[in-house]
């Protein structure tokens, strides 16, 4: 459904977006993993053809955009991070604007409206102005306006920034539901908690490089079964080194003047571990314990934690 | 898809009707203040009436005469003036419910006839800055009035007053003598007086086609005012552009198959009919209200048309140049001051410094408000202004063209 191949995009000399590929399937929710500033949105606006690639290609649907965008963005749903709608409009009225833009008209566009406020829960406030809405309330509608023309591929960018877990659980499911209906999601996020609930295919991102792809089992076999212990501190670098190479299974994920992350092998005790560190002269100031997930993965691949 | 896009700006700007009203009605609003400073009401009486009360201590010929001169012509309208009688004058003016007080005081007539000073006392409150003002100088006028006239009749007036001294009953000879030198006083100023040189004419216009001094004075005012006015509600419809950026619509639009042109058409659109409206509103106001007369209706809308299409250029051409709403909110007050003072709208173009006058053919506002001045009070028709026309249209397609451009390259991400 969409291809993208060595796509590339600088600012002012700072590359955003650099020699990405990827490609999502037809009904696939994929996620792109990343930090802020990551390259995530870039990449989303160079899809929507609102920003004009460097190099490289997007396909969607085997059409490449840059011959026709313009006829490929009834095929796109795009949900900005923040809630692009009319305040002084009703959610209804919201809808029947956007769809409006799509060419829909009618009892057609009535209906799809009053399908998409019934997923939204908004029905029975549909009439109301939407700046009397809640936050949650807002995000959901944003998420129907983008979805009213009932696209084959939606853009999600970071839809559930600053919202309530409730109101983000609402949101997670209907992202669920679309995709069941045959929907192709990219889901952009730097929530790895959301990305490892929905995805079935994910790419993390960062310095607009993509440092790895694929399912999440795969993703993780790239930390194995190792937990990371991220140790902070005064120590000898050296020290430091001699010990990964002493101990069997232990890495020494990165290493800086204070702070060192060791991928520790879970038959490992932890406890045990630390007294060895303690031996070796380590003066432990702070010391935290990850197990196996995404946010390894990136702290294995970075040195960084996902929201650092 | 330019339809679509109107239709919602229309609606949301309708679903705030508190402000909406408040934007379009602006113009008007300062516009009704001008009339009720400046006059132009429907009876031409928005002046208020000098409350003058008269002391009279002689009640004498010349006391009656002055009294009686606030009761004749153009005097009667401008004054109120009650006879009050000797104390209760000072005590109305301390409780301030007079403008003036005139005492005249016991002899005046007396000491007139003997050529003797004498002098009228004025009071003024103090509370009221214009009105005892007029009183004053009205009342300096009659006294000098006065003072003439006894001086042309003091011979006359001089051998009246012997005889009545001398004589209990007056000769048939002293008689005759006293005729005879107002005989010789007349036939020496009559070149002067009959017929006089020049002579006042008040001719009634007909009923229907009436535009009273004070409706012109207001049409001259609204002109400028209206054009002013209609600069600052263009810029406050104007923030929309950025609102709509900040808000991320204008982000999920350009996503959809509406092309940012059509967006920017729509947006310009919206703005000349929302100008467009108001200012129609405006003069709408002043022919129901202010006895303003249009006489060229066709050349009056097609100079309107004409205005604010140059206008909507002028704020549409500033939006596309700044880079964010503060900006913009900071220069633009700035610039419809320049623009206006320059077009006569502030301080009449006659009254500004000729440096002023050499440049303000640069403002639209002085093409546009010299335009209505001729059409609505010159009564003549566009075909005689053939540079006015020439002018709006021209800054009209170049500064809406000019921003379109602009605009087309800022909306791009």
């Amino acid at each position: 459904m969409l291809r993208i191949e060595n796509l590339t995009k600088s600012f002012n000399g700072l590359v955003a977006v650099d020699h990405i590929s990827f490609h999502v399937q037809k009904g696939e929710i994929f996620g792109f993993l990343g930090p802020n500033g990551a390259g995530k949105t870039t990449t989303i606006n160079m899809i929507c053809s609102l920003l004009k690639p460097d190099g490289g290609s997007i396909f969607i649907d085997d059409a490449d955009i840059q011959f026709g965008p313009a006829k490929l963005r009834n095929k796109l749903g795009v949900v900005p991070q923040e809630t692009a709608l009319y305040e002084e409009l009703s959610a209804e009225e919201n809808l029947m604007f956007w769809g409006s833009l799509y060419g829909m008209s009618g009892k057609a566009l009535k209906t799809r409206v009053a399908e998409l406020l019934e997923l939204t829960g908004l029905q029975e406030r549909a009439g109301e102005r939407v700046k009397n809405y809640s936050g949650g309330m807002k995000r959901r509608l944003n998420m129907a306006a983008g979805m009213i023309h009932t696209p084959k591929l939606l853009l999600l960018d970071e839809p559930t920034v600053g919202i309530d877990p409730q109101a983000r659980h609402n949101m997670l499911e209907m992202v669920r539901d679309v995709a069941r209906k045959g929907t192709t999601i990219l889901y952009t996020t730097h929530y790895m908690e959301e990305a490892e609930l929905l995805c079935d295919r994910l790419a993390i991102i960062d310095h607009g490089r993509i440092l790895v792809m694929g399912t999440q089992q795969e993703i993780q076999q790239v930390v194995g079964e190792n937990r990371l212990l991220k140790v902070s501190g005064t120590f000898s670098p050296e020290t430091a080194e001699l010990l990964a190479k002493q101990i069997a299974g232990l890495t020494l994920v990165s290493l800086k003047e204070k702070e060192l992350v060791y991928g520790l092998p879970v038959k490992f005790g932890t406890g045990q571990f630390i007294e060895k560190l303690v031996a070796a002269g380590f003066k432990i100031d702070n010391l935290s314990i990850k197990e196996p997930n995404l946010d390894t993965v990136f702290l294995k691949l970075t040195g960084r934690e996902l929201r650092d | 898809m330019i339809w679509k896009l109107l239709k919602k700006d229309i609606v949301r700007r309708l679903r705030n009707p508190g402000g909406f009203i408040l934007l379009v009605l602006l113009p008007l609003l300062i516009s009704l203040l001008l009339g009720l400073v400046f006059g132009g009401g429907r009876d031409n009486r928005v002046m208020p009436e000098v409350k003058l009360l008269i002391e009279d201590h002689d009640h004498g010929l010349a006391s009656q005469f002055i009294a009686g001169a606030f009761h004749r012509g153009e005097l009667a309208r401008l004054f109120d003036v009650k006879s009050v009688d000797e104390g209760v004058g000072r005590r109305m003016m301390d409780k301030g419910e007079a403008s003036a007080l005139l005492i005249i005081p016991k002899g005046f007539a007396d000491s007139l006839v003997s050529e003797k000073p004498t002098e009228l006392i004025l009071v003024k409150n103090p509370s009221e800055s214009f009105l005892p003002k007029i009183a004053e100088e009205t009342i300096g006028i009659l006294s000098e009035g006065g003072d003439r006239l006894v001086r042309i009749v003091e011979n006359p007036l001089r051998m009246i007053r012997k005889s009545a001294q001398n004589d209990s009953i007056v000769s048939d000879e002293k008689v005759a003598a006293i005729s005879i030198l107002f005989k010789n006083l007349i036939e020496k100023t009559k070149n002067l007086f009959f017929p006089p040189l020049i002579r006042f004419n008040q001719v009634a216009q007909k009923e229907g086609k009436k535009q009273t001094s004070g409706s012109v004075l207001f049409a001259y005012l609204l002109a400028g005012n209206t054009l002013m006015a209609l600069l600052f509600v263009l810029e406050i419809f104007a923030r929309d552009f950025f609102r709509e950026r900040d808000n991320q619509t204008l982000y999920r639009m350009l996503t959809s198959p509406v092309t940012s042109r059509q967006y920017l058409a729509a947006k310009l659109i919206f703005l000349f009919v929302a100008a467009l409206l108001a200012y129609l509103l405006v003069w709408l106001a002043g022919l129901l209200f202010f006895g303003i007369r249009i006489t060229q209706p066709i050349s009056f809308l097609v100079l309107s048309l004409l205005i604010v299409s140059a206008l909507t250029g002028v704020i549409a051409l500033l939006y596309a140049v700044v880079k964010t709403r503060t900006q913009a909110a900071s220069l633009a007050p700035a610039i419809i001051i320049v623009l206006s003072m320059l077009g006569g709208a502030m301080i009449p173009f006659g009254s500004l410094p000729g440096f002023m006058k050499k440049i303000a053919f640069i403002s639209p506002v002085y093409w546009g408000t010299d335009g209505l001045h001729r059409i609505v009070i010159s009564h003549e028709s566009l075909a005689a202004m053939p540079l006015h026309v020439g002018v709006l249209f021209s800054l009209g397609l170049l500064l809406n063209i000019l921003a379109f451009i602009l605009f087309a390259k800022k909306v791009q991400l």
